[in-house]
C-alpha cells in the first residue's frame, strides 16, 4: 500500500527527497495559473485550497516539481478538484488538465463530473483519480463513475465511511478500480463532498466558527399543533420541551468538541506533535485497508510541519502490519488512542 | 424577482404527517401572537409565518391548492429515506390534492444505496398509479439507481445538492477581507452564482440518462441560470438553504457517549425531529444545525436571474 503525500507550492526540490526517503511513494500539488487568478481572484481555486502558497502558479513551477518526484522515482498528481465549474471556469480548468498532461503528470485528481466528461470529450487523456469530493461513497457510485467516465484508475473513499463501509467498498470494488483512503490528520466534522461553506484563507473554516460559541441547542416550544395553542399562550413551557430542553441545555458545551481539539494533555514536545500534527490517527486500520486490497493511504494537507515524522508512521504501520497493539505502542501514549483522537473508532 | 413568469410553486415536506396535515403547515396566524411568542416558538416557526406572508405577497393567497407538486422525503440523512408506506401514503395524498410527487432521496453509503434499491418496487408503483413520478436524487449512487430503472414513469431529476454552488451564511462576499490579488467583485460573484449546467457536454450526458432537471438554492449571492445549457430546467428552494452536512450527526452526538461522535455504524434516536443547534452571530444568516446538516434562512428569495420554472417551497426545514 503506497503513501501519497500533498505538498504545497512552497516545497522545492531539496524539501521532497526527505519526504521520499520517510516513505512517500506519490504526491499530489494543486497549480493556479495566471490565466485563472486574473479571472476568479484568489478567493475562487481550482483545488479548493484558496490559500497563500498552497498551490503553484506557473507552468514552469509545476513543471519543475513534477520532474524532480519522476526523478525519484515517485508518481505526481494535479489536484483540479473545485465541486463546481460554470462554463467560464471550465474553460480554464480545461487548460489546467492539458497544462498536466503536457507536464507529464502520472493522474489529475478530479471531483466534479462536469469536468470528467467535458475534458474527455475535449481529447484531454490524463488518467483521473476521482477526489473525496466525488462523494463515490457506494459501489453503485463507483460504477457510475466507471461506467460514464473513461480513464478512472483510482478513487479515493470519502473520509466519512466506517470500516465496515470500506471493506464492503472495497469488497465490490476488487479487480476494477484502485482504491485510496484516508487514516491520519484531521477529518473535518463534515463530508468535503457536500460541505458547500467558504473554504478559504479570507475567513475562518466554517466548522470552526460554527462551532465557537455562542451556539445553544434548544427544542421547538408549542410543538405540534402550535399555531392553534399560540394565542393562548401564556409563556409556560410544555414538560415534554422542559425536559428536552434540559437534557440538550447540560450538552449544548459538548457539541463544540465534536471537531474542536480535545482534552488531550499536551505535556511535552511528544504528545504536542500527537495532538497538533497527527491530531486524529487510524493507524491500526492500515493493516485491514492492506488486506482488503486498498491501493494508498493518504496523508492530507499540503505542507505542514513534522510531515516526514507522520510519514515514517505510516510506514511502519503499513510495513510491520501493526496489530492495535503495535500502533498504540508507536503513538507512545494510551490516552491519546481513547475517544476522540481515533480516526474511525476503532473497537478498542 | 426578475423573470416574467412566476415559478411553479410546489411543496417540499420530509414527513408523511405533514403531508397529511398541509393545512395548518400553510396557516397564517396573527403577527400579534407571533411577535409575543417569538422567542418561545423558535425561528424555524417564524419563519413559517414570514415565509408564508412573503409567499403571499407573489401568489397571493397560499393554500393547499396554490401547489402544483409535493416533494416528499430528505436530502442528507439515510437513515431518513421514506419507508415503502410512506410512499404510498404521499401517493395517496398527492392524487387525493391533485398534486403531482417528487420522492426526495438523500445521498448515500452502502446502507442507504441497498434502502433505495428496496424502496424501487414502490417508487414503481407510485409512477404507475400517478402517471409518472419524479425522484430527486443527491448524488451519482442515487442518480445510477434510478436512472439505471429504465422505466419511463419514473423520472430522474437532480436535488440540490448536485449544484454544488458556494452556500455560506457569512455571505455577501463584500464582507470578507480582501487579499491581494483581489479582483473586481462581479467577476466573483458572477461565477458563484453559476453551475455546471452551463456544460453542454456534460448536460447532453444527463439527458442520456434521462435527466432534464437540476434543483439549487436560493442563495444569497443570486443565482444565474441564463448560461444553462438549453433543455434543462431548474427548481429553486426556499427559505431553507442547504450549507454543509456530516455522517456523524452533530444533533444525535449531543446525547450519545463521547467515543461515539464521528461516524459509526449505529446511533440513531431520532434527535433532529426533537432539538436543533442554533447558530447565531450577528456577522452572518441565521443558520440552525438539525440532524447532521446545517441551513441557513434566507428571507428573501433574492436576485435570481435567467429562467427557473419551480419555486420548491419548505414550510419548515426539510428533516
Amino acid at each position: 500500500m503506497n503513501i501519497v503525500v500533498g505538498i504545497n507550492g512552497m516545497t522545492e526540490e531539496k524539501d521532497i527527497r526527505p519526504l521520499v526517503e520517510a516513505g512517500a511513494d506519490e504526491f499530489y500539488i494543486g497549480y493556479v495559473p495566471q490565466a485563472w487568478s486574473d479571472k476568479f481572484g484568489w478567493e475562487i481555486c481550482p483545488n479548493r485550497r484558496p490559500y497563500k502558497d498552497y498551490s503553484y502558479r506557473t507552468f514552469e513551477e509545476a513543471k519543475k516539481v513534477c520532474d524532480t518526484v519522476h526523478a525519484l522515482g515517485k508518481k505526481i498528481y494535479l489536484a483540479v478538484n473545485e465541486h463546481e465549474y460554470d462554463s467560464d471556469r471550465m474553460a480554464v480548468a480545461l487548460d489546467i488538465l492539458r497544462d498536466g498532461e503536457k507536464i507529464g503528470f502520472d493522474a489529475a485528481i478530479v471531483s466534479n463530473l462536469a469536468l470528467m466528461i467535458e475534458a474527455r470529450s475535449a481529447g484531454v487523456d490524463i488518467p483521473f483519480t476521482v477526489s473525496i469530493g466525488g462523494g463515490a461513497s457506494s459501489a453503485e457510485a463507483i460504477d457510475f463513475y466507471l461506467e460514464n467516465v473513461p480513464g478512472i484508475k483510482r478513487i479515493i473513499l470519502p473520509r466519512s465511511l466506517t470500516m465496515k463501509e470500506i471493506k464492503k467498498i472495497a469488497d465490490e470494488a476488487k479487480g476494477r478500480v484502485a482504491l485510496e483512503a484516508f487514516a491520519i490528520g484531521d477529518p473535518c466534522a463534515f463530508n468535503d463532498e457536500y460541505c458547500f461553506s467558504w473554504h478559504s484563507e479570507g475567513c475562518e473554516m466554517f466548522c470552526a466558527f460554527l462551532l465557537s460559541d455562542p451556539r445553544f441547542v434548544r427544542a421547538p416550544a408549542l410543538e405540534g399543533n402550535w399555531k392553534k395553542r399560540i394565542s393562548s399562550y401564556d409563556g409556560s413551557v410544555s414538560e415534554e420541551r422542559r425536559i428536552i430542553d434540559a437534557a440538550a441545555r447540560s450538552e449544548a458545551g459538548a457539541f463544540g468538541s465534536v471537531a474542536e481539539a480535545c482534552d488531550y494533555e499536551e505535556k511535552d514536545d511528544r504528545s504536542i506533535f500527537l495532538s497538533r500534527v497527527i491530531r486524529m490517527c487510524g493507524l491500526c486500520s492500515l493493516k485491514f485497508f492492506d488486506e482488503w486490497g486498498i491501493s494508498a493511504v493518504k496523508v492530507p494537507a499540503r505542507g505542514g510541519e513534522m510531515r516526514d515524522e507522520v510519514i515514517r508512521m505510516v510506514k511502519k504501520a503499513i510495513d510491520g502490519g501493526l496489530e492495535p497493539a503495535g500502533c498504540r505502542a508507536l503513538i507512545g501514549d494510551p490516552k491519546f488512542c481513547s475517544g476522540r483522537r481515533c480516526y474511525y473508532n476503532y473497537p478498542s | 424577482m426578475n423573470a416574467m413568469k412566476m415559478p411553479e410553486l410546489c411543496l417540499f415536506v420530509s414527513r408523511v404527517g405533514y403531508i397529511e396535515r398541509v393545512d395548518v403547515l400553510l396557516d397564517l396566524v396573527s403577527e400579534k401572537d407571533i411577535a409575543a411568542a417569538s422567542n418561545d416558538i423558535g425561528r424555524e416557526n417564524v419563519a413559517n409565518q414570514s415565509s408564508l406572508r412573503r409567499l403571499a405577497e407573489l401568489y397571493g393567497t397560499i393554500n393547499r391548492k396554490s401547489f402544483k407538486r409535493v416533494y416528499f422525503g430528505q436530502e442528507t440523512c439515510e437513515r431518513l429515506i421514506p419507508s415503502s408506506s410512506d410512499i404510498s401514503l404521499a401517493v395517496q395524498s398527492s392524487m387525493a390534492n391533485g398534486w403531482d410527487l417528487t420522492i426526495v432521496l438523500p445521498y448515500v453509503a452502502p446502507f442507504g444505496a441497498e434502502k433505495i434499491k428496496a424502496l424501487c418496487p414502490a417508487i414503481i408503483e407510485a409512477g404507475e398509479k400517478m402517471g409518472s413520478v419524479e425522484v430527486a436524487v443527491q448524488d451519482v449512487a442515487g442518480l445510477s439507481i434510478i436512472s439505471g430503472m429504465r422505466n419511463g414513469k419514473v423520472i430522474p431529476v437532480l436535488g440540490r445538492l448536485f449544484s454544488r454552488m458556494k452556500r455560506d451564511p457569512r455571505f455577501p462576499v463584500d464582507s470578507m477581507p480582501h487579499g491581494p490579488e483581489f479582483v473586481p467583485q462581479d467577476s466573483v460573484l458572477s461565477t458563484i452564482r453559476r453551475t455546471s449546467f452551463e456544460n453542454y457536454t456534460y448536460v447532453k450526458k444527463l439527458f442520456s440518462l434521462g435527466v432534464h432537471r437540476f434543483g439549487m438554492d436560493a442563495l444569497p449571492q443570486g443565482v444565474d441560470t441564463r448560461k444553462v445549457a438549453g433543455g434543462m430546467f431548474s427548481d429553486i428552494y426556499w427559505p431553507w438553504i442547504y450549507v454543509t452536512s456530516g455522517r456523524a450527526c452533530h444533533v444525535a452526538g449531543i446525547t450519545s457517549p463521547e467515543s461515539a461522535r464521528h461516524p459509526v455504524d449505529e446511533f440513531c434516536q431520532m434527535e433532529c425531529r426533537r432539538m436543533q443547534i442554533e447558530v447565531r452571530k450577528p456577522q452572518a444568516f441565521y443558520s440552525v444545525a438539525k440532524g447532521n446538516a446545517v441551513w441557513m434562512e434566507c428571507p428573501g428569495i433574492g436576485d435570481i436571474s435567467g429562467n427557473i420554472d419551480r419555486l420548491i417551497y419548505e414550510p419548515y426545514i426539510p428533516v
